[in-house]
């Protein structure tokens, strides 16, 4: 019997029909190919990726021992259905494999007998990947290994974790001779990417992929008079009472937000509008305790809960076949987003996915538009891998010299087959080891910072507490310290961030998980709190942290501004809008592709220049810092930049005159790369980088062993610590990284220079307004400065000390 | 800009130097507080890799800020070491050719940082809980029980958030209020607390390259 007839023999077994896609994949599989499986959510690419591998085992009747088939997936949520499945041909058919999972949930005890006895199929997170390598069991067991899978491919390639992935997959290749990888990716804007970057060269490489995607109903839910209608903010309370009238709980439903305060303020006040609805209704987002969640996500299943009010936390993860209505809450921000987020309805045979959406505000009704013509062209957003992410690579050497000691031949050939490190250059490689033996050259005279140590040309972590240290802190997703809210009486609710509990006084109440709470105080990391009467004054618990829009849309929203301008779009919306776009227009222009819109507007503040390119908030940051640097060099002065998706924002004094020509000159392609350089010296943009870069490449330690306790001392200072690097000891290799990563990863340099070309070639055309027009009118709201001077300190304190003699 | 500036305190003049110190010249006294020194060790032995030159800065700073004013006895309010473990060798001999170079009287009021630190003898170090000279009395924490004399003490890292129009700065300043004068931290290494002026208060704000008075 060839490995196809047994896998078909059990899918007619089953009463199923194999896919087109499933068929390419078995049999790509067996013809000894790795590869990428690239098809829409929910069409069985578990059973693509795994079943071939399985068949291969059993006709070849190997003994269950090692480790054959390596699962992982980025969702721990996941990994119980992943196991279910993968076990139904095994129980069906008696094969004598196991199938286990093991992630940081996992007991100790459970993870004991697993080293001494790994399952068959192992289905773990890319965090504990790097975990296996590092211990002489496991990698004795993965000898075995002839295939990988890694899950939900797109959610990691675009993060540090999936360069964590791509260097583990490189190792495991090594040690696992016969291995294959395969990729499983929902549809993204760049698959050929995709797989390269999972498979680095792409030899023997096969992509497989199948039209199998559903229809969408998408509709959209108006506010009754546009004219009230605000222009700005995020929580869309005004909407409330109409999705409340639009709900019916005879269907369930999902209610998505772009970020936790929304999330517990509707749930709020949809409770305060249908108190009856209690019992049916529940709130889901990451803080919230990891047992609600799990309990919340059952009942949804089960269909006992009817609305769940939830972040981006619902996104992915698993089915719900009960829920047939997705409602979103403000900017979809991106269509691949928004087409996940619809995808999480309609899982019943005939069911269709259907979502609705409600702006927040006047401007998301435009993206709305450009939602749907982005849809209706089949467009998805490209995935931007990051690249050199020198704090990842660190963190990953440190793993291999934990194991069994890193050659550095070997392991820079090994590290450069990865996409993200292929331009690595060994003088990168050797620098990052220097940091790592002796701290680098400003730390050399230290020991203790000498982590690694070199015995016959193989280096080796050779402090056991030091290993301990590294395998509790490996991962790269950085947070801030967490508190967990407990009740007076006993019970967890989940977590909240440090620096909010810091800003609570005694008797503050604020809203957790839906219910109104009440400040008592705070021991050892644990917020204790009571219950308060629900409609008592609150503080909201999280702010900022504003998802980006992606570049897919805005490039559409720009596009849909011009065709509204020519007036070649009919749409019901267009007219529904007229009143706001005769506003744009009376006061100024509507924006277009073909010339760069500004505007200037004098208010009680100062001077404001708007300009709107509709890049999106990453590279407006990057042209809001460059522009004002370079201005601000002309004479002295001191600016406040700001950025929206729309468009940037520099404030300066009143009497700052800012001439169309100077503009031009200063969005010039000429000296970029110093500029740049310069821009990020003069502004805070490289500090908010630093923190994560120095937690994850381990140069401030978030658990020591046993000294939780003390986090907070070590916490608070990584702003410090930059701020003294950049003093003293600017050749600090991490403190450079941050820089790096602001400039490759956040300016997204490469882009930065398409956009400046394309704005070399077009007209500026400056409208002096009254006051702000509604596209400013966001970037004046809900303005998050940034400041550039180029004055001395001295200067600007004197100017302080006039305004306070005065005042 | 001017780098110090002389205020009265009762009788007395005091100059308060840009450089975050507070020099008394009829009794050739200069004040600091909270110098932190060893916090660089104290980090790295918790795992940050960050080397001493902000420490040796600072030790460069206090020896200038001394050959600048006539200096008989260095007092310090407090937090003179960041903790005991950041003792090391490296430490105890950049101090020890720091006191070697700087010989003076150095008179420590222990702070919540040294309260148990056992100073290595080469330091020649005077360890005070308070002290009182003429009618002044210099302390690590401010002790509000206390209204008689008038009060110097560390502690509190206070800063001041300025803004003119859109513009922000938060620098390190000196509080002067009734009864009381809190001193900056001295270390370069350190955060610090916002303080609001209540009315009649004064603070002397500084930057590295000079200082302004604000009064409420």
């Amino acid at each position: 019997m060839t490995e196809l007839g047994w896998i078909e023999e059990w899918f007619r077994s089953k009463g199923w029909e194999p896919r087109d896609f499933q068929k390419d994949a078995w049999k790509e599989y067996l013809r000894g190919q790795n590869g990428l499986i690239h098809v829409s959510t929910g069409f069985g690419k578990t059973f693509a990726g795994c079943l071939a591998a399985l068949a291969e085992l059993t006709l070849e009747e190997q003994p269950a021992a090692g480790i054959h088939i390596l699962y992982i997936s980025p969702l721990r949520a996941l990994s119980g259905d992943i196991i279910k499945s993968i076990r139904q041909p095994i129980e069906d058919l008696q094969l004598p494999y196991t199938v286990e999972g093991r992630t940081g949930d996992t007991t100790a005890a459970q993870r004991a007998r697993q080293k001494r006895n790994p399952p068959s199929v192992l289905v773990t997170t890319p965090e504990s990947f790097n975990l296996l390598i590092a211990s002489d069991e496991y990698r004795e067991a993965l000898k075995k290994c002839r295939l990988l899978i890694v899950d939900e491919w797109h959610e990691l390639m675009g993060s540090k974790r999936g360069v964590q992935v791509q260097l583990c997959l490189a190792h495991l290749r090594v040690l696992a001779p016969k291995l294959r990888v395969w990729g499983l990716s929902a549809t993204v804007g760049n698959p050929e990417l995709a797989g390269e970057v999972l498979n680095g060269g792409l030899e023997k490489f096969s992509f497989v992929t199948e039209e199998v995607s559903k229809e969408i109903d998408i509709q959209c839910l108006l506010p009754d008079e546009i004219d009230s209608f605000p222009w700005s903010g995020h929580l869309g309370i005004a909407m409330v009472e109409k999705v409340v009238n639009h709900i019916d709980l005879s269907h369930s439903c999902l209610l998505f937000t772009n970020v936790r305060s929304q999330t517990e303020r509707w749930y709020n006040e949809i409770k305060l509008l249908r108190p009856e609805w209690e019992h049916l209704m529940a709130i889901h987002h990451s803080s919230v305790d990891r047992e609600r969640r799990e309990e919340v996500e059952d009942k949804i299943k089960t269909g006992e809960l009817k609305l769940v009010v939830c972040t981006s936390s619902l996104d992915l993860g698993v089915d719900f076949p009960k829920v047939e209505r997705v409602y979103q809450i403000g900017s979809p921000k991106s269509i691949s987003r928004f087409i996940q987020r619809a995808g999480r309805s309609g899982h019943t045979p005939t069911g269709v996915p259907r979502i609705y959406f409600v702006p927040t505000h006047a401007l998301e009704l435009f993206e709305y538009l450009a939602t749907e013509l982005a849809i209706d062209r089949g467009l998805k957003e490209e995935i931007v891998p990051p690249e050199m992410s020198f704090d990842v690579l660190a963190q990953h050497m440190v793993t291999l010299a934990a194991s069994e000691g890193l050659v550095p031949d070997v392991a820079f050939e090994e590290v450069r087959r990865t996409y993200a490190f292929r331009k690595l250059q060994r003088y990168h490689f050797d620098s990052l080891l220097l940091f790592l033996t002796q701290g680098g050259r400003s730390l050399s005279a230290y020991p203790y910072y000498h982590r690694l140590k070199e015995f016959d040309g193989r280096y080796l972590v050779h402090d056991k507490k030091m290993i301990h240290t590294h395998l509790m802190n490996v991962g790269t997703i950085t947070s801030d310290p967490s508190i967990r809210i407990k009740f007076m009486k006993g019970g967890t609710l989940g977590t909240v961030e440090e620096s909010f509990v810091s800003k609570l006084k005694k008797g503050d109440r604020f809203v957790f998980a839906g219910k109104v709470l009440e400040y008592v105080m705070v021991k050892d990391l644990f917020l204790y709190v009571r219950l308060a009467p629900p409609n008592s004054a609150v503080i909201p618990v999280w702010w900022g942290n504003r998802l980006p829009l992606s570049s897919l849309l805005t490039s559409h929203l720009k596009e849909i501004f011009e065709l509204i301008e020519e007036g070649r779009y009919a749409h019901p919306l267009v007219e529904y809008l007229a009143p706001i776009i005769e506003v744009q227009k009376a006061l100024s222009r509507l924006p277009g592709r073909s010339y760069l819109l500004l505007e200037e507007t004098v208010t009680r503040e100062g001077k404001h220049l708007f300009v709107f390119p509709f890049e999106g908030r990453l590279v407006h940051e990057a042209l809001a810092a460059l522009l004002s640097v370079r201005l601000a060099l002309k004479t002295q002065v001191t600016f406040s930049f700001s950025v929206s998706e729309y468009g940037l924002e520099i404030l300066a004094p009143p009497d700052y005159h800012f001439s169309v020509e100077e503009m031009k000159e200063c969005l010039s392609l000429d000296n970029l790369t110093v500029d740049i350089q310069r821009s990020l010296n003069m502004t805070q943009l490289a500090k908010k980088q630093f923190r994560e870069i120095a937690q994850v490449s381990g140069l401030i330690q978030q658990n020591r062993m046993g000294e939780r306790r003390t986090m907070k001392n070590l916490q608070m200072s990584s702003s410090l610590l930059f701020d003294v690097f950049q003093t003293y000891e600017p050749e600090q290799p991490l403190y450079n990284q941050s820089f790096d990563e602001v400039r490759f990863f956040q300016f997204q340099e490469s882009r930065l220079v398409s956009v400046l070309r394309k704005l070399a070639d077009m007209p500026f055309e400056l409208y002096k307004t009254s006051r702000p027009t509604p596209l400013a009118f966001p970037l004046v709201i809900e303005r998050i400065g940034s400041l550039v001077s180029t004055e001395t300190l001295q200067d600007r304190l004197q100017r302080m000390k006039a305004k306070w003699t005065k005042a | 800009m001017d780098k110090s500036v002389e205020l009265t305190i009762g009788e007395d003049r005091f100059i308060f130097d840009c450089r975050r110190a507070l020099y008394w010249p009829r009794r050739k006294v200069l004040l600091t507080a909270d110098l932190h020194w060893g916090k660089t060790q104290y980090l790295r032995s918790h795992g940050v890799a960050i080397s001493d030159r902000v420490f040796e800065a600072d030790l460069r700073r206090l020896s200038q800020v001394m050959d600048d004013y006539e200096t008989d006895s260095l007092l310090v309010l407090g937090d003179l070491i960041h903790h005991e473990k950041s003792l090391s060798k490296g430490v105890i001999e950049k101090v020890a050719h720091f006191r070697e170079k700087n010989p003076c009287e150095l008179v420590l009021i222990k702070g919540n940082h040294d309260r148990y630190t056992k100073f290595p003898e080469a330091w020649g170090i005077v360890e005070e809980s308070e002290f009182t000279l003429d009618e002044f009395y210099f302390t690590h924490e401010h002790d509000s029980k206390k209204k008689r004399a008038f009060q110097f003490s560390g502690h509190l890292h206070p800063m001041l958030r300025l803004r003119a129009g859109f513009d922000e700065l938060r620098l390190p300043a000196f509080i002067l209020g009734d009864g009381f004068c809190y001193l900056p931290a001295f270390s370069h290494l350190t955060g610090g607390q916002d303080i609001r002026l209540a009315k009649n208060q004064k603070a002397v704000v500084l930057t590295e390259e000079g200082l302004e008075v604000f009064e409420k």
